[in-house]
């Protein structure tokens, strides 16, 4: 299904109240059982963002314009939605809800990145573009050995990964991985917010990162869930589509 | 009229065993660099550019980032320092790595000035930049090649605008008040090159009628680089592209002996085999087409690690170099024999860019090497072969 305002090509799957996933660094390509957790609980739009599977658009260079692409794929759906972000789709979905709550019933944010505050020579996240490859698996996994066995990936799953990480450097290269301004209008979000990390996350560094966002955001309930690293949406597929599930009803039930 | 032109990558060859370090580029420590070696060893490399220019060659430059393979990290730099110390060789940059630096009006200030210290003997040379000097530069791998054409085109402008500022506010460059002094010495401006491997930017540089240069591609290569410009060049109602516009950099080591020369040659391969690079820094997102990336990807799934673009002339044998057209070394016959032979397969070209220098090859064995050549090799070359050779020929060749 297209979304024909902002142009991107949404995927509707599952039923029930209507949940909108913004996906991670490596787009949609490990995150189907937790689509599929999802989706027997929600209406789950999931939007292709662009560059992600090669559609790199002249109107999107940024975060900041995916974010309105998203506001429209909302808007769209004409109904109050609950939005979940993972990683760089956190730093989405906080972008889109600092914007406009309007349509949002919920937020989730799962291992955000998109902030920082920190002194110039510490790093925030690990560079991608320069540790090795098993550094990056063990910051994403939180132990090497955890990061998926990709040999049996067909040719055209590489090609979506080689786009994935395309896509990470043309959004997030500099400044990397956060918006400058985004800690400062965190607390513009007015939905519920529900703040997950994994508690072996290596990826992020800064040690007070979930701190400064609970900080902001003021009221938001928070998770951390156990032997899990960054990628917490495939670690932790069902405890995760789970605890989304668990807080939109809470959220809902104190609205009605 | 052709050129010949000397190259070393100013290495600091002082460096650890192989296996005790991940890369040479990028994250290795300068911890391993003493400046009082790096003092006289730019003593040397400087010397021999001094000779080079004394002994009627010219003098190509280039530069790299966060490496010891070749401590020249500002070629603006260099060619300043040679402008003052050379009076004859023209001073080829090759070249500015304008997508990583992302200042071309910076870029075009530099050159203009070292064109008028040097009294127009400047060349200009852009280059888009091997992989690993993303991260040095802390550049933005995707869409470099735009970026790369877009500031080649301001500093163009720069260059030949001389009644006060332009705005420039393109895709990836915003400048309101662009007006470069000084004027630029050559006019309308130094001659301008683009260095590459892919014919795609081959056709590119003819389309913008500058010249092309390729480093150690084989005969095979550039004559497919080569047919690629001639081709474009022809599209644009060129009979004969000029061969000064097509430039070959290989290793080169002139001895009084072929023994000489080939033992010189094998000290000019520590170039080739001091190229250790984590994959990380070669695999670059963006840079690598996604298409190419992918496969890379699934090779890498498969245990086959990326190596280096360079890696299968490390284990070459010297002959299988010569005779490819990699290495040239000999005596000064085999050298000419070499070259006329390259010549021909090539279809003509017009600039040999010699690296002559690499490792721990000091100044004694680098300026008689550079010496056999600028005497008993290229005035034969000009004169049998060169200057006598149809380009007519040459094009259609």
């Amino acid at each position: 299904m297209t979304n024909t305002s902002s142009g991107l090509d949404v995927d509707v799957s599952g039923s029930g109240p209507d949940l909108l996933l913004l996906h991670g660094l490596d787009g949609t390509l490990f995150s189907q059982p937790f689509r599929d957790g999802l989706a027997k609980r929600f209406t789950v739009h999931v939007p292709a963002l662009p560059g992600w599977v090669g559609n790199r658009d002249p109107r999107y260079r940024s975060v900041d314009d995916l974010a309105y692409a998203v506001l429209d794929s909302l808007e769209a759906v004409g109904r109050p939605v609950h939005l979940v972000g993972c990683s760089i789709g956190g730093w989405l979905a906080a972008e889109v809800a600092t914007k406009s709550c309007a349509n949002l019933a919920s937020v989730s944010l799962v291992s955000p990145v998109g902030i920082r505050r920190a002194e110039p020579t510490q790093r925030s996240y690990l560079d991608l573009f320069a540790a090795s490859p098993q550094a990056v698996a063990a910051g994403m996994y939180g132990d090497a050995t955890k990061a998926p066995n990709l040999s049996g990936f067909s040719p055209a799953q590489f090609l979506e990964l080689a786009q994935a990480n395309e896509a990470v450097a043309f959004y997030a290269w500099e400044p990397y991985l956060h918006n400058p301004s985004l800690l400062d209008r965190l607390h513009r979000i007015s939905a519920p917010t529900l703040l997950v990390r994994g508690a072996d996350d290596g990826f992020i560094l800064q040690p007070d990162h979930f701190d400064l966002i609970r900080e902001r955001l003021g009221s938001c309930r928070t998770e951390v869930i156990p032997d899990v690293g960054h990628r917490v949406e495939e670690q932790a597929a069902q405890r995760l589509a789970e605890l989304v599930a668990e807080f939109t009803d809470q959220v809902t039930t104190k609205d009605s | 009229m052709f050129r010949a032109w000397t190259f070393t990558e100013m290495p600091y060859p002082h460096l650890p065993p192989e296996d005790t370090y991940e890369s040479l580029r990028v994250d290795f420590p300068s911890a391993i660099y003493d400046p009082e070696v790096g003092y006289q060893l730019y003593k040397t490399y400087f010397d021999l550019y001094s000779a080079a220019d004394e002994l009627g060659l010219d003098i190509m430059l280039n530069e790299h980032h966060a490496t010891a393979t070749c401590v020249a990290p500002a070629v603006p730099l260099t060619l300043a320092a040679l402008a003052r110390e050379t009076k004859n060789a023209r001073l080829l940059a090759l070249g500015n790595p304008i997508a990583n630096r992302n200042t071309p009006v910076r870029v075009a200030e530099e050159m203009a000035m070292i064109d008028v210290m040097s009294h127009g003997r400047l060349d200009v040379g852009f280059v888009r930049g091997v992989p690993y000097e993303i991260s040095p530069g802390n550049v933005q791998p995707v869409e470099m090649k735009e970026r790369f054409w877009e500031g080649a085109d301001l500093i163009l402008k720069a260059w030949q605008t001389h009644d006060g500022p332009f705005n420039w506010e393109g895709r990836y460059y915003h400048h309101r008040q662009v007006n470069v002094w000084p004027r630029v010495y050559q006019d309308p401006h130094p001659p301008v090159w683009v260095a590459t491997q892919s014919t795609g930017t081959a056709r590119e540089t003819a389309e913008r009628g500058f010249s092309l240069g390729t480093i150690l591609a084989g005969a095979d290569g550039a004559l497919e680089l080569f047919k690629a410009y001639r081709d474009r060049a022809a599209d644009d109602g060129l009979a004969v592209t000029p061969r000064e516009r097509l430039g070959y950099v290989a290793l080169v080591f002139v001895g009084d002996t072929d023994e000489a020369g080939f033992a010189g040659a094998n000290k000019l391969r520590w170039y080739l085999e001091h190229n250790k690079i984590a994959p990380q820094f070669m695999n670059v997102p963006g840079y690598i087409d996604a298409r190419v990336r992918a496969r890379i990807l699934q090779n890498e799934a498969s245990g086959k690690p990326l190596v280096s673009p360079i890696e299968h002339l490390v284990t070459a044998p010297l002959e299988k170099m010569l005779d490819d057209g990699y290495v040239f070394a000999g005596n000064p016959d085999t050298v000419y024999t070499q070259l006329e032979r390259f010549y021909r397969r090539v279809g003509g070209f017009g600039n040999f860019i010699m690296m002559v220098q690499s490792g721990t090859m000091g100044y004694e064995l680098v300026e008689h090497s550079m010496s056999l050549f600028a005497r008993e090799v290229l005035p034969r070359f000009r004169e049998n072969v060169y200057d006598v050779d149809s380009p007519v020929a040459a094009a259609h060749a």
